[in-house]
């Protein structure tokens, strides 16, 4: 707990640095802070199969397609994080075929024109597809995550996590919109 | 009554005490059990919903869904006692609380430890919150203890309800029970209160069961058969005394410490013309009065001290006057040996005293007349003897004359003899009236028995001769010593022999025995006389007395010799006894004398040598004697007996004389009347004792025994009582001359 107030803690001082250096980006930057976060969490409230890691000692990793956002508030979120034994990296992709060995994948909002498209290459890869694209539920992301009354919200299409054989905790339901088939 | 409820009570009371005790203990401890487990319980409870809501809140905490969050926690409307709620995220900020209308500061600002704490009144908890090992925040519960509260309520109206109802059943058993207890208890307490009561003795108390009641109760019963049988004997002892009281002659009362009549009987009362019942209770003072009261006081006193008293006194009482009473005071003690009250015995003696005051009267008038009359003897015995002196004196001289013829000399020893007798029976009666006084003098010296005898068979040879009765002699006793005078001693035996002599006939036989016997000796005299009738025998030795032959007084005398006899017998410590086998067939005197052994020989006075007859050396030693007698013809008389036996004799009329002549010459001793003209004897030899040192003997009419006391005290040697015999004097000059010699 103590550990993990101190992590929070130096999070928070870099994140504060960052918004020193990139004012004007602030309000972005604290959006995509929270968001980072949301990826890491993700991970905690899904259940992969086992073949969904090259062996026990594989990462997992938390890709990004598309143009980064985050900037390093994704890796100072994950630093020294870690899931079910295994360490968390973060790999980021610029096209949708190079993506491989990943658990988690942000799409950002740069591959919105492609996103159908994108999808469709990741079915039954076993891969938690994430994207705060509008409406990228609807067309197969696992979870969107979006924005109302100024909080973010989650959107989860069962179907496309069905779709990649992955298991939801049914908490993670209780928190999002779940679009049913 | 009041034993009934007290006991009864008592048992209940300790009965209910000890349900309401066990009772309370009981429920106190299923209280704390319960309060304890119920506590953990809670605990429980809020925990197990604390880790659910925790599981619950964890993606809400992740995503920051506090729309989700309220959601969860609003749940907690269904746990009435939860009050407060608060989700705090990683960070510890406030994330959502619970209700959504309570203030931030009712909760704590950040999370603390994970566990539960008991404040006053309410239960705190935290609780991380964690998904898959991961910390995303804490979860706060508080809850009000009012189900603890509400909970204890519930019991102790439980408890009261039990506890009422136990109490209850208590109340009903040990009031059923109690009666097994009580019952038999109060119905002896009611026994018991009956007799103290009504002194009824022959309530018996019921017996209700076997075991130590039944006892006590068995035991009481036996104990009130004791004293029902002992109370009944009480009063049968109480009337029969009551019955000897009020019938005895004598008052009896009973006297408490306050001096009142505690009880008088009737004898007591009617004194005093009332009735028992109206004495009782009052102080003797008010019955008797204050003066006699004041009286007996001291002794009444004394007996309250502790002694029996017994006094006669006159008491003045104030109803019937002086009284003279006999009183018997005995103190009365209790167990304790205090004395509680003083019974008397009182005895009016007032007819006795008088009685007893002219019996007084009476004695001293017979001592009186009694004296009158030995003085009469005494006076009369010298009277008659006086004159005889003179005679006897002359005829004896007459007799023993050579120079007279045979026919004149008998005669003038007929006239001695006659005289001689006559003065032996003015002496018998004068030695009668000394024993009888029991004031004859006895000189006691330790004596031969033989001896005597045979000097007092000598003094009655002659008579033997004259009645020619033969003398037998037995004299077997040996030893013979015993302790006497010799002058009584020889008296007794005359007299005896005397006897036998006179009522023995012409040529009968006396006869004289001795024996030993038991260290006694006894002198058996026996004759062939007339002997006695039966009712002679027993009148032999009373004064005056004679056989049925007095009256003819062919015998003579006056009966006394033996009497005296007796009385000198007796006065020796021995015995004398006459048998007879009637009338004619004689008669047989004992006399008997315990004998000396060594010891008493040393405390009886003088020596066995029995004064011999008439030392011949006195016949030619002489002397000059100075010879006082008034009567002219005694002193011409012994002037002529003393210068026979060659006495130069100095003769004296008067005290003036005698005195005149004991300066003229020188005088050897004194020969003197007492009564004289000028004087007594008494005074005179006193004198001449003290001027020239002499010695006398006195001649007195006055046989009497406190006139020889006198003589020997003013200095006379002997004593010669008048007429005076020849041997008299003869024995009396040797032993004045025998008492010069050795002075």
């Amino acid at each position: 707990m103590k550990q993990g107030l101190t992590i929070c803690l130096s999070k928070w001082l870099c994140i504060f640095l960052l918004m020193l250096l990139a004012a004007d980006a602030r309000a972005q930057t604290k959006e995509y802070e929270i968001k980072a976060v949301f990826l890491l969490n993700f991970a905690q409230f899904t259940a992969w199969p086992t073949n969904a890691f090259a062996d026990d000692k594989s990462p997992l990793v938390i890709g990004v397609l598309g143009d980064d956002p985050f900037g390093n508030v994704l890796e100072l979120t994950v630093k020294n994080e870690s899931w079910m034994g295994r360490k968390i990296v973060v790999k980021r992709f610029s096209r949708a075929n190079e993506v491989k060995n990943c658990q988690v994948l942000f799409i950002t909002q740069s591959e919105a024109g492609r996103l159908s498209r994108i999808i469709s290459q990741f079915k039954d890869r076993q891969i938690l597809t994430v994207s705060d694209i509008a409406d990228a539920a609807d067309k197969g992301v696992c979870i969107q995550i979006y924005t109302r009354n100024n909080k973010l919200r989650l959107k989860i299409n069962l179907n496309a996590v069905k779709n990649e054989n992955l298991t939801l905790s049914s908490k993670l339901l209780r928190v999002a919109d779940v679009m049913s088939p | 009554m009041q034993y009934q409820t007290s006991i009864k009570h008592k048992v209940m009371t300790v009965i209910m005490l000890t349900s309401v005790a066990v009772l309370l203990v009981t429920v106190i401890a299923f209280a704390a059990y319960d309060f304890l487990t119920f506590r953990q319980s809670l605990v429980r409870n809020l925990s197990t919903e604390a880790q659910m809501l925790a599981e619950n809140s964890t993606a809400a905490l992740a995503f920051k869904n506090d729309k989700d969050a309220e959601e969860i926690l609003s749940s907690l409307d269904s746990q009435p006692h939860v009050v407060a709620a608060a989700l705090y995220d990683a960070d510890g900020k406030l994330f959502v609380k619970y209700p959504p209308q309570i203030a931030n500061t009712a909760l704590p600002p950040i999370p603390q430890k994970r566990g539960y704490r008991f404040g006053t009144a309410r239960l705190t908890l935290f609780q991380p919150v964690m998904q898959s090992g991961v910390p995303l925040g804490t979860l706060y519960l508080q809850s009000d203890l009012s189900a603890i509260t509400t909970r204890l309520k519930l019991y102790g109206v439980i408890s009261l309800g039990i506890m009422l109802g136990s109490l209850l059943v208590a109340f009903w058993i040990s009031n059923t029970l109690q009666r097994r207890i009580s019952n038999p208890v109060v119905a002896l307490a009611e026994t018991a209160r009956k007799i103290s009561d009504e002194r009824n003795y022959s309530v018996r108390a019921a017996k209700f069961s076997d075991d130590e009641l039944g006892y006590l109760t068995e035991a009481f019963n036996s104990m009130l058969d004791q004293i029902q049988a002992t109370h009944s004997e009480l009063r049968r002892s109480r009337e029969h005394v009551q019955v000897i009281a009020d019938h005895a002659s004598v008052h009896l009362c009973q006297i408490d410490r306050q001096h009142r009549y505690t009880f008088v009987n009737r004898t007591f009362a009617e004194r005093y013309d009332t009735t028992p019942e109206l004495i009782v209770g009052k102080p003797i003072s008010e019955v008797t009065g204050q003066q006699a009261y004041e009286s007996f006081k001291s002794h009444l006193e004394k007996a309250f001290a502790g002694q029996r008293v017994e006094y006669e006194m006159e008491i003045a009482y104030n109803t019937f006057g002086p009284r003279w009473v006999h009183a018997v005071y005995m103190p009365e003690r209790d167990l304790n040996g205090q004395i509680v009250a003083v019974v008397a015995v009182i005895n009016d003696i007032t007819d006795r005293k008088r009685i007893e005051r002219e019996l007084e009267r009476a004695r001293d008038d017979a001592v009186a007349a009694s004296h009158a009359k030995d003085e009469f003897l005494a006076a009369l015995s010298h009277e008659l003897r006086t004159p005889l002196n003179p005679v006897l004196l002359l005829a004896s001289e007459g007799a023993a004359t050579q120079e007279f013829s045979p026919e004149v000399r008998q005669t003038f020893n007929s006239i001695a003899k006659n005289v001689s007798l006559e003065a032996r029976l003015i002496d018998d009666l004068l030695d009668l009236t000394r024993i009888t006084r029991n004031k004859l003098p006895l000189e006691m010296q330790v004596i031969d028995v033989h001896a005597v005898l045979k000097n007092a068979i000598e003094t009655v040879r002659s008579d033997f001769d004259q009645k020619q009765i033969t003398l037998g002699l037995a004299l077997a006793a040996s030893p013979l010593k015993i302790c006497g005078d010799a002058v009584r001693l020889q008296q007794i035996f005359w007299n005896v022999l005397k006897n036998a002599v006179k009522f023995t006939d012409v040529g009968g036989r006396v006869s004289i025995a001795t024996h030993n016997e038991d260290h006694r000796m006894f002198i058996e005299i026996s004759d062939t006389g007339i002997g006695m009738t039966a009712a002679e025998r027993e009148r032999v030795f009373d004064a005056f007395a004679q056989g049925e032959h007095a009256a003819s007084h062919r015998f003579g005398g006056l009966g006394l010799g033996l009497a005296i006899s007796q009385r000198l017998v007796q006065l020796h410590s021995g015995m004398i006894s006459a048998a007879s086998d009637g009338r004619g067939k004689g008669a047989t005197f004992t006399i008997e004398f315990p004998l000396l052994d060594d010891v008493q020989q040393k405390s009886c006075d003088g020596d066995a040598t029995v004064v011999s007859r008439m030392n011949p050396k006195l016949v030619s030693s002489g002397g000059k004697v100075l010879l006082v007698e008034d009567h002219e013809p005694t002193r011409l008389a012994l002037t002529h007996l003393l210068q026979r036996r060659h006495f130069e004799v100095v003769p004296a009329a008067t005290i003036a004389e005698a005195r005149a002549a004991a300066e003229k010459v020188k005088i050897d001793f004194l020969i003197s009347d007492i009564g004289l003209p000028d004087g007594d004897g008494y005074g005179l030899m006193a004198e001449l004792q003290k001027l020239h040192g002499l010695k006398g003997i006195a001649l007195t009419g006055y046989g009497r025994e406190d006139d020889i006391a006198r003589s020997q005290n003013a200095g006379f040697v002997t004593h010669l009582t008048k007429p005076v015999h020849v041997r008299a004097l003869e024995n009396a000059l040797e032993t004045l001359i025998a008492s010069q010699r050795d002075g």
